[in-house]
């Protein structure tokens, strides 16, 4: 497909590099000619350089022969102008990237008027996963299938911890809620696992469940099983206006450490019931005055990633419970992944899933299969793909036993009627069901393509 | 340096080489000549080719240093093995004369060392004209169009061979980028071998000179180049597609996907047709008394213009004899040379537009050294680095020119053709002056200034850094 994406941009730069991998022919529009080079050396994309909400700009980069027109700068006004003019000039699909609290609050409206298919807001996005990451201990990651009310929790086996050593055989026997393994990452190597497969302390696995047994299987196998209480978070950003909000529903305490005086009454005005504390985060003083020693969670938002992270390290030394840090650059983790604690997000990612799953879903949609949601699984192989069975699959009418699937490729959860099942070897899919299918093949764009010998 | 993927480029090349000369191979046979000089040299291709290739990537890293080794060593190792037939066919007995005839037909200069060219077998005249055709679009631009590579990176051996200051592509894709030029090309040549044979041309003379003109070689089949016809029609019909593939292909992109408007726009293109019409005017009115007339004059200043700024290098006249208002006139067209993005060389027209109002840049800054201002091309502001690049890349084409001209004086020539061998080599045209004029060869020079200006050859059409990294230590030194 043609896409046209605006802003080069940490997450228009990402999206453009998930695209691109995915084989669509990808423009890029930004004003700084300096990150247009830089993407044209690393990717095989067009560049224009321009404004994006100019239309003679727009016209130079074809957006009206785009299928898909992405407006990913740090301006919303900006985005949505170029969002109208795009589809006003024939683009077929419209995504945002907005930011304003006030935007976001008349979202409905707005992707009507405009003309928008999706609008996105990075921080809120942020914001709803780290909220889920902090409900599961240990959690790195935690993978949200809305339209059918399933999560796929990643984590970290610590040495303490029951499963180490166990077989996946073993798992129902001595662990009552009834899970299911989805993929296992050690040292860096991926695996679907099967039954014979031993866990093993510092695998990082990926399980899914029924929603309420995936939090009794969480106390079950981890020592403390409250629930976080009190959270510090280090930075006062936009995420963590989200973020305050969505803990609090939960009756969680939320300190904010902000070090802007103005950014700190800003805060204050719209979250009241958090402590707002004017001091710099990066002083140890700070956070232990703050009573960062007593919280059970900490998340460090602020701009810097050297900051989050070290200050994220010396949270997990405090014993803190939960720790979670924001990092824009995917090659610090990358570099120092036995370092640095495990539960680290970056909202362009984050972004470019919602992205990447849109746009497979529009680019492999059929009477066969439509992709409605796409995560990726702790690294950049392994995804967690949910499709509506459409009337004409061909694996309708079978059961999971003669299905033949191709190696590496697992049926995690199927959802029918809005009652999830982990399915076994007499389940069957029915047209509107909804499969979540986890695979590190990247060449699983249909439903049908699971299936042995099948092609896209 | 990233050893592995460099080796593994230059084996799919010397193996698109090997592909390549099967076509010469076919004409061999159909004209019942021997097939063994093209055999024996596509047996050891094939076998480096393939072995190079089987070299596995580890790292699919693929930058600008890479970028510019695989593009210079394509090109040496190309002509080092494409001159095997000439050899070995006995048409070209000697290695280094071979390899100076190989190299001007891949860098589509057109400078001969023959002394008899009809004499030459049929499948060795096919090659050595098809060289042109191979080197005109670039044979990694081919490679990126038939064979899937990796594109993330690509851009950066595009952007080696392809000339002009700024590369960009046509569409998101290198690889269709690539394809859509190849098909212009590739359409391009036909229609003027459908015309030349029109004209009376036999089919197998009219693909030849579509070949030579499609790459702005200049190599004919004939020893007295497109005068040996003698046809105003075929004149015509050449001079026009010389100065057509002269003109940067995304105007005919443009003109393709409906924009003629904003092809015929561009700045470059305008220019460039600018100074052909002045200087087909300067010297035909210069001429007229020496030919018969202002049109016999029109006639031969508008193909011998054609020839020389494309750098083409064809000849119907013997503009060595003509006056020297003209002949300096024809030097100068040979600095400017084609447009950026087209199949000819040259400094290119868009370089010397930026040069030229550099010039005029820094001149206004003497009266008023506050004054801020940019410098645009084809309405866009163009890049401090651009320029910087440009003012560099004309400084060393000079240097390289009067350097190799100290080389060629042990020969003991002239000046005016020594200065004129170099400047035609570098910039791709051919023929130069004194003896080395259209009616001239360039048989009599020392194998150390054929090898000199075979590296002129490379540098030029490469435009110098591709060629000149392969001799700077620190390109290879392990990263």
């Amino acid at each position: 497909m043609n896409i046209v994406i605006a802003g080069a941009g940490k997450v228009g730069f990402t999206i453009a590099q998930r695209l691109c991998r995915e084989g669509h022919d990808i423009t890029l529009i930004d004003e700084r000619r300096a990150a247009l080079d830089n993407a044209a050396n690393t990717m095989d994309v067009l560049g224009v350089c321009g404004n994006c909400a100019a239309p003679s700009v727009l016209k130079e980069a074809e957006a009206g022969a785009a299928e898909v027109f992405i407006a990913a700068t740090g301006n919303d006004e900006a985005n949505l102008v170029a969002c109208q003019f795009a589809r006003k000039m024939g683009a077929r699909h419209a995504i945002a990237r907005l930011r304003n609290q006030e935007y976001l609050e008349s979202v409905d409206s707005l992707r009507e008027i405009m003309d928008l298919d999706l609008a996105i807001n990075p921080d809120y996005v942020t914001a709803e996963e780290i909220s889920r990451v902090l409900q599961f201990p240990a959690a790195t990651q935690v993978s949200f299938f809305p339209d059918c009310g399933l999560e796929i929790v990643t984590f970290r086996i610590g040495e303490n911890s029951r499963l180490n050593g166990m077989t996946l055989n073993q798992l129902p026997s001595l662990i009552k809620p009834k899970v299911l393994v989805c993929c296992a990452e050690r040292n860096g190597e991926f695996c679907i696992p099967d039954g014979s497969f031993v866990l093993r302390a510092g695998d990082r696995i990926s399980v899914t469940a029924l929603p309420q047994a995936l939090r009794r299987f969480f106390n079950a196998v981890t020592a403390n099983q409250k629930p976080v209480k009190n959270v510090v978070l280090l930075g006062g950003s936009r995420i963590a206006q989200h973020l305050t909000p969505l803990l609090e529903s939960t009756g969680v305490r939320v300190t904010i450490l902000e070090r802007d005086y103005a950014r700190c009454q800003v805060l204050a005005e719209t979250l009241r019931e958090a402590d707002i504390i004017c001091a710099d985060g990066a002083d140890t003083n700070v956070l232990q005055q703050s009573g960062l020693p007593d919280a059970d969670g900490f998340v460090a938002l602020t701009n810097f990633d050297e900051d989050n992270l070290i200050l994220s390290m010396y949270a997990e030394k405090l014993g803190v419970e939960r720790v979670v840090s924001k990092v824009n650059n995917d090659k610090f983790i990358e570099l120092l992944s036995d370092v640095f604690p495990d539960s680290t997000l970056s909202p362009k990612n984050l972004v470019a899933d919602r992205i990447e799953g849109y746009v497979r879903g529009l680019a492999h949609a059929s009477d066969k299969s439509t992709i409605e949601a796409l995560y990726y699984l702790g690294s950049q192989n392994v995804t967690a793909t949910e499709f509506l069975v459409g009337e004409k699959a061909a694996c309708i009418g079978r059961t999971l036993k003669d299905m033949a699937l191709k190696p590496g490729v697992l049926l995690a959860a199927v959802v029918r009627d809005g009652k999830s099942f982990l399915p076994n070897g007499s389940t069957s899919l029915h047209p509107g069901d909804r499969a979540i299918v986890v695979t590190a093949n990247q060449n699983i764009l249909t439903l049908d393509a699971i299936l042995q010998g099948k092609r896209l | 340096m990233n050893y592995r993927i460099v080796c593994n480029v230059l084996g799919k090349v010397l193996l698109a080489e090997a592909l390549l000369l099967m076509l010469p191979l076919a004409a061999a046979l159909a004209c019942a000549e021997s097939p063994l000089p093209f055999i024996f040299t596509i047996l050891p291709l094939a076998a480096a080719g393939g072995g190079l290739s089987l070299v596995k990537i580890r790292k699919p890293d693929l930058f600008a240093r890479e970028g510019f080794v695989i593009v210079g060593l394509s090109w040496i190792l190309m002509s080092a093995f494409g001159a095997l037939p000439f050899v070995l066919s006995g048409d070209i007995p000697h290695y280094v004369d071979a390899f100076f005839e190989t190299v001007s037909g891949f860098t589509t200069t057109g400078a001969s060392i023959l002394t008899d060219i009809e004499a030459m077998g049929r499948g060795c005249m096919f090659w050595r004209l098809f060289t042109h055709w191979i080197g005109g679009m670039g044979v990694l631009v081919f490679i990126a169009a038939i064979l899937p590579v990796s594109g993330d990176h690509y851009m950066h051996i595009m952007r080696a061979e392809v000339p002009g200051p700024e590369v960009s592509k046509l569409v998101p894709r290198a690889r269709k980028t690539a394809r859509i030029l190849y098909l212009i090309y590739l359409a391009m040549t036909m229609i003027e071998t459908g015309l030349l044979a029109c004209g009376g041309m036999s089919f197998y003379d009219a693909l030849l000179h579509s070949f030579a003109t499609a790459g702005t070689g200049g190599f004919s089949t004939r020893a007295a180049s497109i005068a040996a016809y003698n046809s105003v029609y075929i004149e015509m019909v050449i001079s026009v597609f010389m100065l057509l593939f002269g003109v940067n292909f995304n105007v005919f992109y443009l003109i393709l996907i409906g924009q003629v408007a904003g092809a015929l726009k561009s700045e470059e293109l305008r220019v460039y047709l600018g100074i052909v019409a002045g200087s087909v005017l300067v010297i035909a009115a210069n001429i007229a008394s020496q030919v018969g007339g202002f049109l016999q004059g029109l006639r031969f200043s508008l193909f011998q213009v054609a020839t020389v700024i494309s750098t083409t290098g064809f000849a119907t006249a013997d503009f060595n004899t003509w006056p020297e208002l003209s002949r300096w006139l024809l030097v100068l067209l040979m600095f400017v040379g084609s447009c950026a993005g087209s199949t000819g060389g040259g400094i290119k027209v868009s370089r010397m537009i930026i040069l030229f109002k550099t010039y005029l840049n820094e001149l206004k800054q003497l009266i008023l050294p506050t004054r801020v201002r940019r410098i645009w091309l084809e309405g866009k502001p163009v890049g401090d680095a651009t320029v910087r690049s440009v003012l560099v890349i004309f400084h060393i084409y000079i240097a390289i020119v009067g350097l190799s001209v100290l080389v060629l004086t042990l020969d003991g020539r002239d000046m005016i053709t020594n200065f004129t061998a170099s400047c035609a080599c570098i910039f791709n045209v051919g023929p130069g002056l004194g003896d080395v004029g259209p009616t001239g060869n360039y048989a009599f020079f020392s194998d150390l200034s054929k090898l000199t200006l075979s590296m002129e050859m490379l540098l030029g059409r490469l435009e110098i850094f591709p060629v000149l990294f392969l001799f700077a230590p620190s390109v290879w030194k392990k990263r």
